[in-house]
């Protein structure tokens, strides 16, 4: 069946084919599989970019050394007349995967670390504008509190919310502190991570370049940028996320309904509106992303999350505006962090 | 009645008589052999429990709030309405259990509602924290060190027995007392430590973060505290054995790298140990004597009250002491493994292992690099950026020793004879294995892309892939192999291939899809997070297949078991020399007599001079202790 001369290719095929799918296939993982969105602007595609270069790099090295491996095993299998080869090893080979590799981590160390300085030293400076936010979790909630108008903490401008409010396109720079254990602020779709801990200060910075919103047609959650934001009639008030739970394995489908009795907001043009349901349609709902507690807190640790809201800009300045209007009681931020974590209120950079 | 032998060397030691009695030959017994053995049924029950641990956890993620099967029933606790119900009399009537791992059933009218028996939340810190801490402390290193190192390095290096054996009997021995510490835990009213085997404080050490802390935390402290000194009093004791008491002959180029990888993590062990019973130590202190080494001022309950300490501590000095100890404790999990790879690769390949000073380099350069790389667990723990530069370089660095010991695995497999008998399986896999969780290491290493990695299910692969698909199987693979010298039988090499098949398949299908999950983002030690997370939605899927290739994973271990323990009695018996392996404990009977040597053994050449010259010796194999002009002197 087989001509003769071709059976020594068998083997050889049989492991080198599957091994050039599977390069093949790592190459087009960044389309595939599960990579979760990436909206963080500043450095997000960057740290993509360096996860797919090691990918790509490892991955070709992995396909070549299990391939090595299973054409060996089969190849140099023991049968009678096997004839060994008695060595006990060469140095131009220690040479050569040594130096090669060696050179490739050496690259690969240098290659990022301007990387790690900008997302961890260089942080966005006030003459840069950015939106500064204090984060302060406990168990088992976030909080977060924004120095309002006049730019400080610690005085009756600043205001707080368990939803991470940030506008988009805008630098964010987060200063974090625990009010008990360690935390970590995780914030998948942007790439931010950062323990948090007590006594101490925590920094992390991003710039979100899309707003979460939700398709009530396709029932999911879509990205849009401003511009598109923009364009289309958002439902901001009105309408409550609900989920069902499907089956025993706890996966959700998640909708939103109309809020009973409430008034649906609609921004649309840049401005803010009531929603007459005769007069005009809904193109999306105002949604949020995931934050998630990504450091072991306690029994609860599970549920710790938060949700984060980006705002176009302008819709954020009305935010802050209205937000000055409130009158804030006592809470833990004036009874607890101002007093313990008072050194952090100053800004200084 | 005693008798005397006079070793060939003039050494003119003597031979001790084996003691008779049940209690000095099997319960405390001074044997480096039955200490091995020892050690070896202690951790394959804590890898059992351990396993069920994780298979509860698997269930837990799968199915929230589902019942357990089998076991939920039999270990839920009894709810309020069932107490009183059972003990009427309200004098003699048991408080309703808090803290437990298992629900209770709901009731509502006396009938129950909502069945019990699932995972509770709280529940499911303590299964993860426990299964951590057991697999690393109780299984891999007892299993590595406690018995493959007691077990062989004598046998190895031609010694009767180790330096110290009645300290070698102490170090088994503070390992059962941590081994009762750890189960006694699950009795306590709060129960087991629940803050991950990383113990973080300041929710180690504070009951008003996690209630077992003081409690349950303080035993599982303790637990380490003698585990601890355990593996100290083994390191020193190896490393006094391999230095003092190799056989004439035996020198150090000559040694098994099973001997060269006991001797490197025994240096590890005494050096790195240490540090781990200060940390220990300081915790402890925080737990119950109200010190402050890793609270800080200023913390406050979840009821916004002020904690009566003073604080003045710091949690960043327990992550950087306990991880000085416990980046050099992987290596301790690997190292062992990497060495009873080489040798049972060039036994089954029948070849030399290629590179063997370059394999002893590699190991001496993970020795010293492992000492300073331990910030790469820390690299978003709130260390400056540019510690993270120092310690990703060094982390870099460390990459480069195990990428050599790979390539020269493969280049001794090039142009052998591979036998595809269970060992040599389990060696091949295990080559196979370490690669994929070596190189997922190089991801974090790269700490820009640690940034979205940590804390998610790919560090959880990661390390699975290198103590599972590495250690564990290369311990299966051992076991197999050494089998005839440790109970004198062989395992059925049928029912060894069925459990490797089914492992080998079982293991991927579970531990490859979380490199996917850790992609998607999705965190670790967190049960039912689809309950809470939209966008872990799209996963829970995965998370669903993983359940089950991990129930698959689980019982296929029942056949190794089956076959193990079968085989220790009924197995066919041994000769000296089944595999036609070259070291010494080849040359002596199996099972291998209470003295060991008739005679100490006078080394000739290197231990893996497989083929040196077939046509002029008439085999393939050289025995150590024999003298041949063709074989390599080493």
């Amino acid at each position: 069946m087989i001509p003769e001369p071709l059976k020594k290719f068998i083997v050889p095929a049989a492991v080198g084919l599957p091994v050039l799918v599977g390069i093949i296939l790592t190459f087009l993982h960044g389309d595939m599989g599960y990579t979760l969105p990436n909206i963080n602007s500043a450095y997000g595609e960057e740290i993509d970019s360096l996860y797919r270069i090691i990918m790509y790099t490892v991955g070709f090295v992995f396909f070549l050394v299990e391939g090595l491996l299973v054409y060996f095993v089969i190849e140099y299998r023991e049968r009678p007349g096997r004839k060994v080869i008695y060595t006990h090893g060469s140095q131009k080979a220690e040479l050569i995967w040594t130096i090669v590799p060696g050179l490739y981590l050496i690259w690969l160390g240098v290659y990022q670390i301007s990387s790690w300085e900008r997302i961890r030293e260089k942080f966005p400076k006030a003459s840069e504008g950015r939106e500064l936010v204090q984060v302060f979790p406990q168990q088992y909630a976030w909080d977060f509190r924004h120095p309002g108008e006049n730019g400080a903490f610690g005085d009756e401008d600043d205001w707080n919310e368990p939803v991470l409010k940030v506008p988009v396109n805008q630098n964010i720079l987060l200063k974090m502190s625990s009010k008990d254990v360690i935390h970590s602020f995780f914030l998948p779709f942007a790439r931010v991570k950062m323990d948090v801990l007590p006594g101490m200060q925590t920094r992390a910075w991003f710039k979100l370049d899309r707003i979460p919103c939700w398709d009530p047609k396709k029932n999911q959650a879509v990205l849009l940028t401003e511009p598109e934001f923009k364009s289309k009639r958002i439902a901001m008030k009105g309408f409550a996320l609900k989920d069902k739970v499907r089956d025993t394995t706890g996966v959700r489908d998640f909708y939103y309904e109309p809020v009973p009795g409430a008034k649906v907001k609609v921004a649309a043009d840049g401005k803010l509106e009531d929603f007459d349901p005769d007069q005009a349609r809904i193109d999306y709902i105002f949604h949020h992303m995931d934050v998630a507690c990504a450091e072991l807190c306690g029994m609860n640790h599970y549920t710790m999350r938060a949700f984060c809201e980006v705002y176009p800009q302008d819709l954020y300045q009305k935010l802050v505006a209205d937000k000055a209007e409130e009158i804030d009681g006592a809470d833990k931020w004036k009874t607890i962090w101002d007093k313990v974590y008072a050194k952090f209120n100053v800004i200084d950079e | 009645m005693s008798q005397e032998h006079h070793d060939d060397d003039g050494r003119g030691g003597h031979i001790h008589q084996e003691p008779t009695s049940f209690f000095w030959k099997y319960v405390l017994s001074i044997d480096h052999k039955m200490i091995g053995k020892q050690y070896l049924f202690t951790a394959m029950f804590f890898l059992l429990f351990g396993g069920m641990m994780a298979l509860m956890m698997r269930w837990q993620i799968a199915y929230p709030s589902q019942p357990v099967p089998v076991l939920g029933a039999l270990l839920k606790p009894l709810a309020a309405e069932q107490l009183e119900a059972k003990y009427p009399d309200a004098k003699t009537r048991p408080k309703p259990a808090k803290n437990t791992i298992f629900t209770a059933d709901t009731l509502k009218d006396g009938k129950v509602v909502i069945q019990g028996g699932a995972i509770a939340p709280e529940g499911y810190t303590k299964l993860v924290t426990m299964h951590g801490s057991m697999m690393i402390f109780f299984v891999i290193i007892p299993i590595l060190v406690g018995a493959f190192g007691n077990f062989l390095i004598p046998l190895h290096i031609g010694a009767r027995d180790v330096a110290f054996p009645i300290l070698n009997a102490l170090s088994y021995w503070l390992f059962f007392i941590a081994s009762v510490l750890i189960l006694g835990a699950f009795f306590l009213e709060a129960g087991t430590a629940a803050a991950g085997w990383t113990s973080y404080p300041p929710l180690s050490a504070l009951s008003e973060m996690d209630p077992a802390s003081s409690s349950g935390g303080a035993i599982w402290v303790l637990s380490l505290f003698f585990i601890g000194f355990s593996s100290i009093v083994t390191g020193v004791n190896f490393l006094a054995t391999i230095v003092t008491m190799r056989a004439p002959g035996m020198t150090w180029t000559r040694l098994p790298l099973v001997t060269w990888s006991q001797f490197i993590t025994a240096v590890f062990q005494t050096l790195a140990t240490p540090v781990l019973a200060a940390a220990l130590m300081m915790l402890f202190m925080d737990q119950v004597a109200g010190t402050n080494f890793f609270i800080p001022a200023g913390i406050h309950t979840t009821a916004d009250e002020p904690l009566s300490r003073a604080g003045g501590g710091h949690p960043l000095l327990w992550q950087h002491v306990f991880w000085f100890y416990s980046h050099p404790a992987v290596y301790i999990l690997i190292l062992p493994g990497m060495g009873i790879a080489s040798d049972l690769l060039s036994t089954f390949a029948r070849k030399p292992i290629f590179g063997y000073k370059a394999m002893v380099a590699s190991m001496c350069g993970i020795m010293f690099l492992g000492f300073v790389v331990w910030g790469h667990h820390m690299f978003l723990s709130g260390i400056g950026a540019g510690m993270g530069k120092f310690f990703m370089t060094t982390t870099m660095l460390i990459a480069l020793p195990s990428a050599i010991k790979v390539f020269n695995w493969l280049a001794t497999m090039y142009g052998g004879s591979l036998s595809w008998r269970s060992p040599g399986l389990w060696a091949y896999s295990f080559i196979a294995m370490f690669t994929i969780g070596g190189l997922s290491g190089i991801f974090m290493a790269a700490t820009p892309v640690d940034i979205p990695m940590h804390d998610t299910y790919y560090i959880v692969a990661h390390f699975h892939y290198v103590v599972f698909g590495g250690t564990l199987m290369a311990v299966f693979g051992g076991l197999t192999f050494w089998f005839p010298k440790f109970f004198g039988r062989m395992m059925s090499e049928f029912w060894a291939k069925v459990h490797w098949a089914f492992t080998f398949v079982a293991f991927n299908l579970t531990f490859f899809p979380m490199h996917l999950l850790g992609e998607g983002g999705h965190m670790r030690r967190i049960g039912s997070a689809v309950e809470k997370y939209e966008f872990l939605q799209p996963l829970q899927g995965m998370n669903v297949f993983i359940t089950h290739a991990a129930i698959l994973l689980g019982f296929s271990q029942l056949i190794f078991l089956a076959n193990f323990f079968y085989s220790m009695f009924y197995g066919p018996k041994a000769e000296a020399n089944p595999w036609r392996s070259n070291t010494l404990e080849w040359t002596t009977a199996s099972p291998v007599p209470y003295h060991n040597y008739d005679r100490i053994p006078i080394v000739q050449h290197g231990p893996y001079e497989y083929n040196a010259a077939p046509e002029t010796t008439g085999s393939d194999w050289q025995p150590q202790d024999r003298q041949t002009n063709a074989a390599k002197k080493g």
